[in-house]
């Protein structure tokens, strides 16, 4: 894939796919990019990075979040009556997002560095590995689960389909994404 | 103060523990989930009583006629925008991550970087006016000098200024406006030396001069020092406004300069023209841009302050 540094007074840059960290938001990306005509905006300033599409962003947080309180929901409803358990379930889950953060920070993190002899004091890489993988351990315990917080669970297990579907179409696609990229560096 | 008195005290809203917590959380929160952390911590700050206050009493003026309830919505967009801003400065320091820039005005952007010379750069607490000094010492070859308040905690203070040393590099320093005269001539030096100046101008510290202006209609003070620094060094104020317009999205806003010359007698006279010229910017600014004026006390005197 082409990498540009920045990208200086192009707005139709912003839907360049290497702007964008997931594959299905990278394709909906290219999809959007190809349909918009070269915009020149004098002065504006584009940078390259994976993490600047504030729409992707926002809808993994969002989804996160949401499913994260369906399964604190559906655990708080085993030990409590459903309204107790239907106001705290987003209290619990922001709790419950905190205490990863703060477990893989404060010892994952040290420990990975002492075993694997690597001091880096940028850890959000390997906190997004990590809290991903613990997040859809918990989606494959829910999606069993007999009652609602499945269909939570397995909307959750189809979103990570799509996304590998569009990766694997990236892949396929990959020489007219690059053009697509260096349309801009150009 | 006492070793309990000073733990306490890192605690508090302007405490050093708050700025180590948003470092270790810029380096540590998983990109996507930001959002759900920033709005979560945005929500617990508004329990800060004085901040909120201020931020609504600033609103009712901003937005006459507008209802307590919609004040309280609107305290919290200025909150969520003030945790938005801090990351992103934050984030540019430690990890060099910079956001889209855009220009409105951009005429007058490029004419401040074409002149040769000093240059006094007036802004205001709206958006992040580091974020905005790294650019401009990123597209020119000249230094800032960014004039600030100093922080209240002195353990803050220190944090800040070996942040400072230790990410901006040479091209940006900072003077501080509680030094009064000897600042007032360093700043004079540094633009007869060519540099630029950059201060905020819509608040006024003590022992700062100060002129009264009326905003949305409510009589404050503003510093009246950066235009007294143009018309003794022959250069002209850039107001300068960045704004925050989206995740990571940011826009310059630069009205054209304001030239600050001796055209009467009264020099005071000729110091207000140029205070009214940036009132009225200022104002401009703060209607468009209320929900990032981060001005946590209430820019005009109330009942409750007067007694």
């Amino acid at each position: 894939m082409t990498h540009l540094g920045i990208v200086r007074d192009r707005a139709d840059a912003r839907w360049l796919p290497s702007r964008s960290r997931y594959a299905l938001a990278r394709l909906i990306a290219y999809l959007r990019a190809r349909r918009s005509p070269p915009a020149e905006v004098r002065g504006m300033i584009l940078p390259i990075d994976r993490d600047q599409n504030a729409a992707e962003i926002y809808s993994v947080a969002a989804w996160m979040f949401l499913t994260t309180s369906c399964y604190a929901g559906e655990l708080l409803a085993r030990r409590t009556a459903p309204a107790v358990a239907a106001l705290a379930a987003a209290p619990l889950a922001l709790l419950l997002l905190h205490a990863a953060v703060a477990i893989n920070g404060f010892v994952v993190m040290p420990l990975a560095g002492a075993v694997l002899r690597r001091r880096s004091s940028n850890h959000t890489g390997a906190a997004s590995t990590n809290l991903m993988l613990l997040f859809f351990a918990a989606t494959a315990y829910f999606a069993t689960v007999e009652s609602w917080v499945r269909f939570a669970a397995w909307t959750a297990i189809v979103v990570a389909g799509l996304n590998t579907f569009a990766a694997v179409v990236l892949h396929l696609i990959h020489d007219s994404v690059d053009a697509l990229e260096r349309r801009c560096a150009t | 103060m006492t070793t309990s008195a000073r733990w306490r005290q890192r605690f508090l809203v302007r405490g050093v523990f708050w700025r180590q917590f948003l470092r270790w959380a810029v380096l540590n929160v998983p990109v996507w989930l930001e959002p759900v952390i920033i709005a979560a911590w945005a929500l617990i700050f508004l329990l800060w009583g004085h901040g909120r206050r201020g931020v609504m009493l600033n609103l009712k003026a901003i937005k006459p006629g507008s209802s307590t309830l919609a004040n309280v919505f609107r305290t919290y967009r200025v909150f969520w925008n003030f945790a938005w801003t801090m990351a992103d400065n934050v984030r540019f320091k430690e990890l060099r991550t910079i956001p889209d820039w855009e220009f409105q005005g951009i005429e007058s952007f490029e004419r401040l970087l074409a002149t040769p010379g000093g240059a006094i750069i007036l802004t205001a607490h709206m958006g992040s006016y580091d974020l905005g000094a790294q650019l401009f010492a990123e597209t020119s070859s000249r230094s800032v000098v960014m004039v600030r308040a100093p922080e209240t905690d002195p353990e803050t203070l220190a944090y800040e200024q070996q942040l400072h040393e230790r990410t901006a590099g040479k091209s940006v320093t900072i003077g501080f406006s509680g030094n009064g005269q000897a600042l007032a001539f360093d700043l004079l030096a540094a633009v007869q030396r060519g540099e630029v100046v950059a201060i905020q101008g819509d608040r006024v510290t003590p022992g700062v001069g100060s002129r009264r202006v009326k905003l949305f209609g409510k009589e404050t003070e503003i510093p009246v020092g950066p235009f007294a620094l143009a018309m003794a060094s022959r250069a002209p104020v850039h107001p300068l406004f960045v704004m925050r317009i989206g995740r990571r999205r940011y826009r310059l806003v630069t009205p054209p300069p304001i030239e600050v010359t001796r055209r009467s007698r009264d020099r005071e006279h000729d110091l207000n023209a140029a205070v009214g010229i940036w009132a009225t910017h200022l104002e401009n600014a703060i209607r468009e841009g209320w929900y990032q004026w981060f001005n946590f006390e209430p820019y005009y005197a109330t009942e409750t302050a007067a007694s």
